[in-house]
């Protein structure tokens, strides 16, 4: 801008110079042409009637006398300061303030071939004006565009925090308790977008982390409650009146063995907690599943021949997977006693192990009395006992720990079953680690 | 023989010294750490129980000590950290044996026996020998063979590795537990009744036969197997 100005001003003024130096020709040719009435005259014209801002025009001899001096209104009384004489024939520029109307006035003298000097001098007046005016403007855009820069740095800078103050908002309301509270996400495609997301990622698995937690305690002491009565009622009894050595040997007896279901039910829920919230920790071997549906079948031949059943494990190749041994053995546990549990005597179990595509697959089959339709998804609940397993043995614990180490795993369990005709769990681990 | 039970519970730690002293030990109690390294210090036990939460010097950290004193003394751990990790934990720091509370007494003290077998060296009584031996019953654990008054018995594989773990711990009952994870190597307790069954078994192959019952059930403790 200020370039501009500059460019500006000098055009200006070397407009205004060639305006007075034609003057300044026209000027000493109606001399040369007319002497000095000619000039007189002329002069007199220029300087009252003409609208070049002319205000001065001098004539000087030799020895700087003066010859003729024709000013406009208001100029008369002011003294010129001295101007060097022109050198050669070339004009020579002069600017002076010239207090009148506070403006400068540009002389021009020119040296005449006969010795003379004639002068002229430009009020400067108008071009000022314009020039002023000028500045003005340039100002005024100058602090408009700095204003509209500073707003929009501001606003631009706003817009590409907001992410941030987003998050720390968020975090805010985090820390009060609100454990489901999100950054607003924003798809600019750049760091802070993958920031946000990655936070929000972070806040679902705190919140899933949090709230298992939460529900896996209480599920804990609510769980535990029916033992615990048992165990309080089974020890109370025989106090209650006077009962003799055998009686008191009985009733210590059954809280111990209460007090051992109890443990053993701490253990499994502490499993399943575990292994929901994605803290369990795996220790991963290859493994033999035939060799582990075998050596069930061994645990369990007894308590199937006694209840005239028939296990048997499906032959062929033997199938190998990465597992944590001790977990899948309990799985298959689980499984095989549920279905002895659930069969009735004539009945059959079939234990099998299978290689699909990217899985391994564990089935156990039986003839038992399947599961009813309404029930099929809630046997993986903890607790959960259907009609005709009530007065069952066993905690209620078996599927959900079931599901819970499979999950662990990565894996996939499922039932289909029919009533009468029995039902078929498939467990599928991964082949690739 | 002198056992120290570092336990800083007293009901724990007056039934482990009752249940030890009835078992024909002498025992020596601590409840804290540092008193526990003094005694350590003095005397020679021939075994120790050290829970790991103890006030003033911990559990592990005292074993470390006391190995790093040269006293060899065989250590049973007690935790209630059941995890994998926690048990190496404990045996790297120098313990001999980790045994995750709560315990069935009859495990403490099978544990204990063993320890204490193993620092006397080996072949004493039934560790060493191929032939068990308890009251008219004699076992080959090499041929597998049983015999009872004179009389041959066969028996199946599971019928066998059970009768050969309660001749091992004859006289001294051993859990339900115990035998899972002797037996079938189970950690956990499958609800099926699947140890009462196979007890069943063995005993009509062993005890039905003759008027001596020789496996007994001691409710709430476990099976045990005595000779007259």
């Amino acid at each position: 801008m200020t370039a501009a100005y500059f460019f500006v001003a000098s055009s200006l003024r070397r407009g205004d110079r060639a305006a007075i130096a034609s003057d300044l020709v026209h000027f000493r040719d109606e001399y040369r042409d007319e002497g000095l009435a000619g000039l007189k005259s002329e002069a007199a014209t220029q300087i009252w009637e003409g609208g070049q801002d002319i205000r001065l025009i001098r004539l000087l001899g030799a020895g700087r006398r003066g010859i003729f001096d024709l000013r406009a209104n208001g100029w008369s009384k002011f003294n010129l300061p001295g101007i060097t004489p022109p050198a050669g024939l070339k004009p020579s520029w002069t600017s002076i303030p010239a207090p009148p109307d506070d403006q400068s006035m540009e002389i021009v003298s020119q040296a005449l071939p006969n010795g003379e000097i004639l002068q002229i001098g430009q009020s400067t007046a108008r071009r000022e004006d314009v020039l002023e005016r000028f500045r003005w403007i340039l100002a005024a855009v100058f602090v408009l565009a700095i204003i509209l820069g500073l707003v929009g740095a501001f606003l631009m800078s706003r817009r590409a925090l907001s992410p941030i103050r987003g998050l720390v908002r968020t975090l805010e309301a985090v820390k009060s308790g609100a454990i489901g509270a999100r950054a607003p996400l924003r798809h600019t495609g750049d760091e802070l977008q993958e920031l946000t997301e990655l936070f929000n990622g972070m806040m679902e698995r705190i919140e899933a982390l949090v709230s298992g937690m939460k529900s896996a305690l209480d599920n804990v002491a609510h769980d535990l409650r029916t033992p615990m009565t048992r165990l309080r009622a089974v020890a109370e009894l025989p106090l209650r009146s006077e009962a003799d050595v055998s009686d008191y040997r009985e009733a210590l007896a059954d809280c111990v063995e209460e007090s051992d279901k109890v443990l053993g039910m701490l253990d499994t829920l502490m499993d399943i907690s575990e292994a929901e919230t994605g803290t369990m920790a795996l220790s991963m071997e290859p493994t033999n599943v035939s060799e582990l549906l075998r050596e069930a079948r061994e645990a369990y031949r007894y308590a199937a021949e006694e209840k005239g059943l028939r296990v048997d494990v499906a032959g062929g190749e033997d199938i190998r997977v990465l597992c944590d041994r001790g977990r899948m053995r309990r799985v298959v546990a689980n499984l095989l006693d549920n279905a002895v549990k659930y069969t009735d005597p004539g009945g059959e179990i079939n234990l099998t192990a299978t290689r699909e595509d990217g899985f391994i697959a564990v089935i156990v089959r039986d003839t038992g009395i399947g599961i009813p339709p309404q029930d099929l998804s809630k046997i993986w609940e903890r607790l959960y006992r259907s009609e005709a397993g009530r007065s069952q043995r066993g905690l209620g614990l078996g599927l959900s720990l079931v599901k819970a180490i499979v999950q662990a795993h990565d894996g996939s369990v499922e039932v289909s079953s029919a009533v009468g005709s029995g039902s078929r769990f498939t467990v599928r681990l991964k082949t690739v680690s | 023989m002198r056992i120290l039970v570092v336990e800083d519970d007293p009901k724990i730690a007056a039934f482990i010294g009752r249940g030890l002293k009835g078992s024909g030990f002498v025992v020596d109690r601590a409840a804290d750490g540092e008193t526990a390294y003094r005694r350590l210090l003095g005397e020679p036990y021939a075994a120790s129980v050290m829970d790991v939460m103890l006030p003033k010097l911990d559990g592990l950290s005292l074993i470390e000590r006391i190995r790093r004193e040269k006293i060899g003394v065989p250590v049973l751990i007690l935790s209630a950290k059941r995890s994998v990790d926690d048990r190496v934990k404990g045996l790297r720091a120098g313990g001999d044996d980790y045994l995750t509370k709560p315990f069935s007494f009859s495990e403490l003290l099978a544990r204990i026996e063993a320890l204490v077998r193993r620092t006397r060296g080996a072949a004493q009584g039934a560790a060493g020998s191929a032939l068990l031996a308890v009251g008219d019953l004699s076992i080959n654990i090499i041929t597998r063979e049983v015999v009872r008054s004179g009389g041959k018995i066969d028996l199946p594989v599971k019928e066998f590795v059970l009768l050969e773990y309660l001749a091992r711990n004859a006289g001294r009952p051993v859990s339900k537990a115990m035998i899972l994870e002797n037996v079938w190597n189970y950690d956990f307790d499958p609800q099926t009744n699947v140890v009462d069954v196979l007890v069943c078994r063995l005993r009509d192959k062993i005890d039905k036969p003759f008027a001596e019952k020789m496996i007994q059930t001691i409710r709430g403790v476990g099976y045990v197997l005595k000779g007259s």
